[in-house]
């Protein structure tokens, strides 16, 4: 097969420095490291993918000549993978070039399009996808990429009429009625709700599609399912922001379900607790980061402080505990070791009123907490 | 799901030290992840990720992961790098002479020699243990790759900032290129491993390369256990950095 020649240019002042393991400042400040090191970075690029390529860099240009039996094929290929690691800056201009040798091509023109909707060059992502679904009125997911770049460009009504389109055109695919959900869930969240539980469904290792069915069960009040769907999505993969959002609203909702019908009177359970917690950090200050800590790091897979039944257990203090008990142990500790430390639940009132027995001296004996689980 | 190869190695650190590894996240924090090794007032290893790292975090709870594994491995117990107090203290002392710090008043003057001091020997100790964590990560978790080359970009990145002339003209001389030196290091060891050359490229302009090529030979070099070898290393860097009367290692009990 004869070796096919393109040529990329990039201006060099629109490259993302951050890609380079060398400060910015340090870049900028000798020109000749930085032409170096972005010569290396594309080399290292072009290296993956075979041929030969001659990388030359001139009065802020950088052009790529690529001589390659596998040709245009090849580079859409490896494009496609640089911007599903996030190289948007990279695989732009190689997809720009491979739209100039095949400008109807839909997968340049979906995934070209979708770039530049991400990097909020809307004006172009928009006319490439509306390009690529005149040409292909049936690509769903055309039209979802669509949707998602007329939201982006705030405008409402196409984006809603294009993810509908794409919705009908593939139902059961969970991405186009997840954005369909949340676009509707902007007016109204129990039109959108059946949309985004289709999603949940369709994706269930989807860690958005779950924090987001989580979400909108809990603003249609539903927060005893949303409990169990939020844990669902912690557990996909507890370190992520979108996790920590899950918590976040996880916490919202414990918080919601123990004050209950108490609204502002201390619960006496917590209360009691809190004593228990006090009574025994004081009595043996040494265990009290351990416990805390402990508990601290349980709670973060999700302790259960509205189900008494439920009965956890600690390394560091002997016996079996609910996560109410757990929780107000917790708090106690913090109080102790970080005064200031933000709390994600609010006992105060219970802590001071336990306090105040504390220092009252009016002894309740560890059973009176046990008894009240 | 968490990635395989961290869920894998979590699980060898359980096994290997008979306490789980519990994994929370933190608002700040000097770098991408703080972790304290397991012990009587907290029987669980807690690995940290900073928040604004978490996109990273199989990555670097692996990594934590194998600094433990390392760690858990020597066998003498646990390692601690404890820099000997007067020392150090006339360490400080001597950095805080240095002209380049003159400008400033003298309680910050001190406060910037101890910094810099207590950064470079933090260097030092920490240097080799990530290294041995970076190569061991490179070669058993393929799967972790992309999120590793992402992290030392980060790292390499964030080194270089100490190259900027300000920093170079406020720390001792001495100090700053021991710094460079160990930074060095790291940059060689990753372009070596990773098969780049960008990141070499400060360290080759300012002429610590064959200081550092020297750092990593010894690091090739010594033998052992993980953990025999991260102290064994760090040994052997503070001999040829002229910091090793500054530190001396004690063992806590498994």
């Amino acid at each position: 097969m004869k070796p096919e020649s393109l040529t990329f240019t990039f201006q060099l002042e629109d490259f993302d420095l951050k890609k380079l393991p060398i400060d910015a400042a340090i870049l900028r400040s000798n020109r000749v490291m930085l032409e170096s090191a972005v010569s290396d970075y594309f080399a290292e690029q072009f290296r993956a993918l075979g041929g030969e390529a001659q990388i030359s860099i001139s009065q802020g240009v950088v052009t790529v000549r690529w001589l390659s039996e596998e040709g245009l094929p090849v580079l859409v290929e490896h494009s496609i993978a640089l911007l599903q690691q996030g190289d948007h800056g990279t695989a732009v201009p190689m997809l720009r070039t491979a739209l100039q040798h095949m400008p109807d091509n839909p997968v340049i023109l979906f995934n070209l399009g979708m770039a530049l909707s991400d990097l909020k060059q809307l004006a172009d992502a928009i006319t490439l996808l509306e390009r690529l679904v005149t040409l292909q009125p049936d690509h769903a997911q055309g039209w979802n990429a669509l949707g998602i770049a007329y939201v982006r460009n705030n405008d409402v009504q196409a984006a809603e009429q294009a993810l509908r389109k794409s919705v009908q055109l593939a139902p059961d695919d969970g991405y186009s009625l997840r954005n369909l959900g949340g676009l509707i869930a902007k007016r109204s969240v129990k039109d959108a709700l059946p949309f985004i539980k289709r999603a949940a469904e369709l994706l269930p290792t989807d860690q958005a599609a779950q924090q987001g069915y989580g979400q909108a069960l809990f603003e249609a009040g539903d927060t005893a399912a949303a409990d169990q769907v939020l844990k669902q999505a912690i557990e996909l993969n507890p370190l992520t922001p979108i996790a920590e959002l899950a918590r976040t609203l996880l916490t919202k909702i414990a918080h919601k379900n123990m004050r209950g019908a108490f609204g502002a009177t201390p619960r006496m359970d917590v209360v009691m607790y809190c004593l228990a917690a006090l009574k025994l950090f004081a009595e043996s200050p040494e265990k009290c980061q351990a416990i805390t800590f402990e508990i601290a790091m349980l709670g973060r897979q999700g302790l259960d402080i509205n189900k008494p039944d439920i009965k956890y257990t600690l390394k560091s203090l002997p016996g079996t505990f609910s996560g109410l008990q757990l929780v107000s142990y917790m708090y106690v500790g913090f109080k102790r070791l970080s005064p200031t430390a933000n709390i994600s639940i609010d006992l105060s009132r219970e802590y001071q009123q336990a306090q105040r027995l504390f220092e009252a001296d009016e002894t309740s004996t560890p059973g009176i907490a046990d008894s009240l689980i | 799901m968490p990635n395989a190869d961290t869920e894998r190695l979590l699980a060898l650190v359980e096994e290997r030290t008979g306490y789980r590894v519990t994994v929370d996240t933190i608002d700040t924090c000097a770098g991408d992840a703080e972790m304290i090794s397991a012990a009587a007032d907290h029987p669980f290893h807690l690995v940290r990720i900073a928040q604004n790292r978490l996109a990273g975090a199989d990555y670097l709870v692996a990594l934590q992961c194998t600094m433990l594994l390392s760690m858990w491995s020597h066998p003498l117990g646990i390692p601690k790098f404890r820099p000997i107090a007067n020392k150090v203290a006339y360490f400080i002392k001597k950095a805080a002479d240095w002209r380049g710090l003159a400008r400033l008043s003298s309680t910050l003057r001190e406060q910037t020699a101890q910094q810099l001091v207590t950064g470079l020997l933090h260097q030092l100790q920490s240097t080799p243990a990530e290294l041995i964590g970076i190569e061991y990560c490179y070669r058993e978790c393929p799967t972790l790759r992309k999120l590793q080359g992402d992290a030392m970009n980060v790292n390499l990145r964030y080194n270089t900032q100490s190259l900027k002339a300000e920093v170079k003209a406020l720390a001792p001389p001495d100090i700053y290129e021991k710094n460079q030196i160990m930074c060095a290091a790291l940059a060689r060891f990753w372009c070596d491993l990773a098969g780049t050359e960008a990141a070499w490229l400060p360290y080759k302009s300012i002429g610590v390369d064959t200081q550092a090529t020297e750092l990593l030979k010894k690091f090739h070099e010594t033998t052992g256990s993980l953990g025999e070898r991260s102290t064994n290393i760090v040994d052997a860097w503070a001999d040829e950095l002229g910091l090793r009367s500054l530190y001396e290692w004690e063992y806590r009990s498994k």
